[in-house]
């Protein structure tokens, strides 16, 4: 009985906020329901009975509320990050700000969020998905500024495209013999004549979400408008949604096509690379962090690639692991790396703590996950691609550090401009003269001063006791050889990233988040958001003056972050050798 | 009253309001509207009491011989039901909001008795229970439509009338037409579920296919099949409620309504698919449903978009019934209802835009969310139910459709299906996003302040009406008596006589 409430109050809860919030003048009082109406989902995940679950057969076609392990695990991630979200959300300038026009469309988009991990309905599971996907359109261009929209104007196509894909899926597995039902769909799909051509649509459609290599185009300039707090839950949540989503339907562990399988795990093998290769030569950490989505998302590819070849159930154990501790470190990543100008040096440091954690080192979730992952990958056809993987490691590192790098440049007189910077490209809109550009953006800072909420503080938490509470298939007694093959990459990206780096590629330009663009073709635009050119009159003042300190300033940044990294680096190993021996 | 006499009632709570107004004076603006609301009001109250009739399995009917050979029939049988159930509910809300929109304009008595008329005919057409009170019912809504669409008698309106005869008077020639190629053989032919001309012999079947043929072709006038739909894009010149009840209850729904009649209670769904007419349905519906699309998305004017969204839209329902299979026909039938309260909410916002800032184009459109805010949640709605998203009431719609068209076999129309969502989102999503994410960039054309709130009531609460049904008919559509349920209790009396 008490499970069930709790069930129901999962969604319940940003349900009554969303209603609260449409009563006309209340709206402006309720800003503090974006990190607690994600709280009883979180709750629910942690402490619903196994076996728990709820009828609603009033509901869309037929609704069924439960949770099993894969979503208790997900939903317990996606809701922890939805609170961080929430949080950074009331402080950050942009959202705060907006926080007004920002309330429904965020409830709006954590119900569906919420309401996608709990359904074993067909038709409640979809309609979870599209809430959640037309929704965070509104979250995405929230600042309205000209570059915002364009981002959003990407962002819905894919989202329209995917949600199509998804739809014929879902039809040809419901008319396959699902049903209403969820759980039935894998087997479904396995037994239809067309399981080749369902299994691509459903991985297309929820790839859109989960960053697959092909449908990522999206990706890169949405993560750089988009506010902090919405990059958070994008980063951390909603990718995940995507995840849930293939977990869900994907003939895992049910049939068996190795040639698709195979391709998709190199497609996501070449994602884990590609992500790398682009991302380390941006200067902006948002965009780089999108770019390390794609290339975890890669990793998480080749393990569904694997599954669908091999026909192995022990797969799905491994992605939500994987999955789980991605959401918390990346959502963690964005809430640091957004606060560090009003962190104090030591915060800042704790950025590597997440920062670990994501390129596998030991003793964090991240080598859990990566050892799980190893192992299951070990006893495959598809064993070739281990060591591959283990070298991504290094891509993963070298992201990481820029993504610190970055944090780190960010100081003093150089993150308060910034800071600003960004801000007027949230505040940019076609037809605004400069002096009024700029008194905008001016008003936007006066009216929320940068500090430090209790976001990040959380997220630190999560991160660093993931290897508890994160659900493990893998154990911590990792041997010797496990703790080398993990390290390894680490130490060399590390080493990459500090010896030739800033000789190998191109040098950034400061400040510049990216510039506008006419509607122009899909991997034009996502090129030009990089910011390596010229473009926006206001982007370059800034980044001229900058690009000639930016080499010196780089130099000082690797002094200070280099043997941090090592020596933390160092502290592990040994601590991961203690551990094994005992 | 007795019981039995239900349809009849039904159809006499329109005319006799009909008569009345037509009687009235035009100064008697107040009589006229308790008259109106009073009326509409009783006949939701019909109907429901008509609908329990179903649900007990005792449909009530009247009838009485015209002259030898040829009966009158009125039957409230479950799928007349569905269709007066619709038009009840929408002539109610687009009566309240026809008050509103005409306060202080001339020849309201005139307006309001058609009006009443047109309605009268709808009721006609859902209750008739044989082919020929269908024809008489038919061509009375061409009548009685006629002078709403010239309403406002500008040059424009005379013309889309002129169009608007010319287009639908073949149409009903030709029902005609067919109807009497059946008689010829058949005689006078009375709805039944599953059918009722199994017993044709096998000799006839051709002359079968052409009477089905001219049928369908004289329906598919009213109903805007491509290419015969050229009438409906310009008869959105009139007033907006008119337009309102044309694109989601009166008109178009009558085509698609005599079309489901024709193929399951005339011909009934098995022996139409023996006859092999289904697929060729199945076809036109198609083309209708992708050409409709790519045409709306060619116009910037609101109304207009609307339109050629009608066009395709109602398509969907023929589309369902084409296919063969239980799932299909509730996916067509479902729709009935669901394109109704969608259409006409969007038809209502367009009004109210019209109304209240005097923008009638897409573009002028921006920022109007900040302004209206509740008419452009409802449109929104309206809109992202029109493009099939769940939870709304065009997902059920779709969802149906497309196991319809797997069970039925013909796997290509998913693709039909999806470039029409597509389109659909290519055409609303725009309106959307200018509504709440862009800001106005100059002042509205012609504004109007009604005082307290963003627009008149009057315009309001009927178009909160309709979207808050979109969503209910969506979200809660496992509950009895919700659209998708009524769908399934016909679809399982269509299959299992």
């Amino acid at each position: 009985m008490l499970s069930q409430a709790l069930l129901a109050a999962a969604v319940g809860a940003p349900v009554g906020a969303l209603l609260a919030a449409l009563v006309p003048g209340w709206r402006g009082r309720l800003p503090w329901l974006l990190p607690v109406a994600p709280l009883p989902a979180l709750v629910a995940a942690l402490l619903v009975a196994p076996g728990t679950s709820l009828e609603l057969p009033w509901l869309m076609l037929g609704g069924q509320w439960a949770l099993d392990d894969t979503r208790r695990a997900l939903l317990a991630a996606m809701a922890l990050v939805w609170c961080v979200g929430g949080l950074t959300a009331l402080r950050s300038p942009i959202t705060a700000d907006r926080l007004r026009h920002l309330v429904l469309p965020w409830l709006f988009t954590l119900t569906g969020n919420l309401w996608l991990a709990l359904a074993q309905d067909i038709g409640g599971f979809y309609s979870g998905f599209a809430m959640m996907s037309f929704g965070a359109y509104a979250l995405v261009v929230c600042s309205g500024s000209t570059f915002a929209r364009d981002a959003g104007r990407l962002y819905i196509a894919f989202t329209v495209l995917g949600e199509m894909a998804i739809l014929a899926g879902l039809l040809l597995a419901s008319r396959g013999g699902a049903g209403n039902t969820l759980a039935l769909v894998p087997a479904a799909i396995a037994d239809s004549p067309h399981v080749l051509g369902i299994t691509l649509a459903l991985l297309v459609g929820f790839g859109v979400k989960a960053a697959l290599l092909g449908v990522h185009f999206w990706l890169p300039s949405t993560y750089t408008v988009a506010p902090a707090a919405v990059r958070v839950v994008l980063g951390g949540a909603m990718i995940n949604a995507g995840v849930l989503g293939w977990l869900l339907t994907l003939p895992l562990g049910v049939a068996t096509l190795p040639t698709l399988g195979r391709n998709v795990a190199i497609v996501g093998l070449v994602a884990a690379y590609w992500g790398a290769f682009r991302g380390v030569r941006l200067g902006d950490s948002a965009t780089v962090l999108g770019w390390s989505s794609i290339s975890q998302s890669g990793l998480v590819t080749v393990l569904v690639g694997a599954a669908l070849a091999s026909g192995e159930p022990g797969f799905v154990a491994v992605l939500t692991l994987y999955a789980v501790h991605h959401g918390i470190a990346k959502g963690a990543l964005f809430t640091g790396s957004d606060d560090t100008v009003a962190m104090t040096p030591a915060a800042r440091r704790w950025l590597l703590l997440p920062a670990l954690a994501l390129a596998g080192a030991p003793l964090t979730s991240g080598a859990a996950a990566k050892l799980a992952m190893k192992s299951e990958l070990g006893s495959t056809e598809l064993a070739w691609i281990v060591p591959w993987l283990s070298a991504a490691a290094i891509g993963t590192t070298l992201l990481v550090a820029r993504v610190l790098w970055c944090a780190e440049r960010l100081r003093g007189e150089a993150g308060v401009r910034a800071f600003h910077g960004a801000l007027m490209m949230a505040a940019y809109r076609e037809g605004l003269s400069p002096a009024e550009h700029e008194r905008e953006s001016r008003a936007i800072v006066s009216r929320n001063p940068p500090r430090v909420g209790p976001a990040w503080p959380i997220a630190l938490v999560a991160v660093a006791t993931g290897v508890w509470w994160i659900p493990l298939s893998a154990s911590l007694d990792a041997g010797l050889g496990d703790v080398l093959a993990l390290g390894w990459p680490i130490v060399a990206g590390v080493l990459l990233a500090a010896l030739g780096w800033n000789r190998l590629v191109p040098r950034p330009t400061g400040v510049v988040r990216l510039q506008p663009t006419a509607p122009a073709p899909v991997s034009a635009s996502t090129d030009a958001r990089s910011g390596t050119s010229g473009g926006s009159s206001l982007a370059n003042r800034d980044a001229d003056a900058e690009s000639d300190s930016v080499s010196e300033r780089y130099d000082t940044v690797l002094r200070r972050t280099i043997p941090l990294l090592l020596g933390a680096l160092l502290l592990l190993v040994a601590a991961a050798l203690v551990a094994a021996r005992g | 009253m007795s019981a039995a006499s239900l349809p009849a009632w039904v159809l006499a709570s329109s005319l006799l309001p009909a008569v009345l107004i037509f009687l009235l004076p035009e100064s008697r603006r107040r009589t006229r509207t308790t008259l109106n609301l009073a009326a509409a009001g009783l006949k939701l109250v019909l109907v429901a009491a008509m609908s329990w009739g179903v649900v007990r399995n005792a449909p009530h009917e009247v009838r009485f011989t015209m002259w030898p050979g040829a009966e009158f029939i009125l039957r409230g049988d479950a799928l007349a039901c569905l269709f007066a159930g619709l038009s009840a509910l929408l002539w109610l809300f687009t009566t309240i909001y026809a008050i509103g929109y005409l306060e202080g304009a001339p020849n309201r008595s005139r307006f309001f008795g058609f009006f009443s008329l047109c309605v009268a005919s709808t009721m006609g057409i859902a209750l008739a229970g044989n082919l020929l009170t269908f024809l008489l019912f038919y061509e009375l809504l061409t009548l009685s439509t006629y002078p709403l669409v010239v309403h406002r008698g500008t040059e424009k309106a005379l013309a889309a009338g002129r169009t608007y005869l010319r287009y639908t008077i073949t149409g009903g020639a030709a029902l005609l037409l067919g109807i009497a190629v059946l008689y010829s053989f058949a005689g006078d032919v009375e709805f039944k579920e599953t059918g009722s001309l199994r017993a044709v012999a096998e000799s006839q079947w051709p002359l079968l296919r052409v009477a089905f043929g001219l049928m369908i072709a004289g329906l598919g006038v009213k109903a805007a099949l491509v290419p015969l739909h050229g009438w409906l894009p310009q008869a959105m010149v009139a007033p907006a409620p008119v337009s309102a009840l044309l694109h989601a209850v009166a008109v178009v729904k009558a085509g698609a309504f005599g079309i489901v009649r024709v193929v399951y209670d005339v011909y009934g769904i098995e022996f139409a698919r023996e006859l092999a007419l289904l697929v060729p349905l199945t076809i036109a519906a198609s083309v209708t449903i992708v050409w409709g699309s790519l045409r709306a998305t060619q116009q910037t004017d609101l109304k207009r978009r609307l339109a050629f969204s009608t066009v395709s839209q109602v398509s969907y329902i023929a589309l369902g019934v084409s296919l063969f299979g239980p799932l299909g026909t509730i996916g067509g039938l479902v729709h009935l209802l669901h394109q109704g309260i969608m259409k006409v909410t969007l038809f209502y916002c367009a009004g109210n835009y019209a109304e209240t800032l005097g923008v009638h184009d897409i573009r002028e459109l921006d920022g109007a969310g900040r302004r209206m805010p509740l008419t452009s949640a409802a449109f929104t709605i309206g809109a992202v139910g029109m493009i099939g998203v769940p939870p709304l009431a065009g997902f059920v719609s779709k969802w149906y459709l497309g196991l319809g068209a797997l069970e039925a076999g013909h796997p290509w129309v998913l693709a039909v299906l999806i470039a029409s969502s597509v389109l659909n989102a290519a055409y609303f999503l725009p309106i959307v996003h200018r509504l709440w994410f862009r800001n106005a960039s100059a002042p509205w054309p012609d504004e109007r302040s009604f005082g307290r709130f963003e627009t008149s009531l009057w315009f309001l609460i009927p178009t909160l009406a309709t979207a808050a049904l979109t969503v209910g008919a969506g979200l809660f559509a496992g509950m009895p008596f919700s659209p998708l349920q009524w769908a399934m209790l016909i679809t399982r009396r269509e299959y299992l006589p």
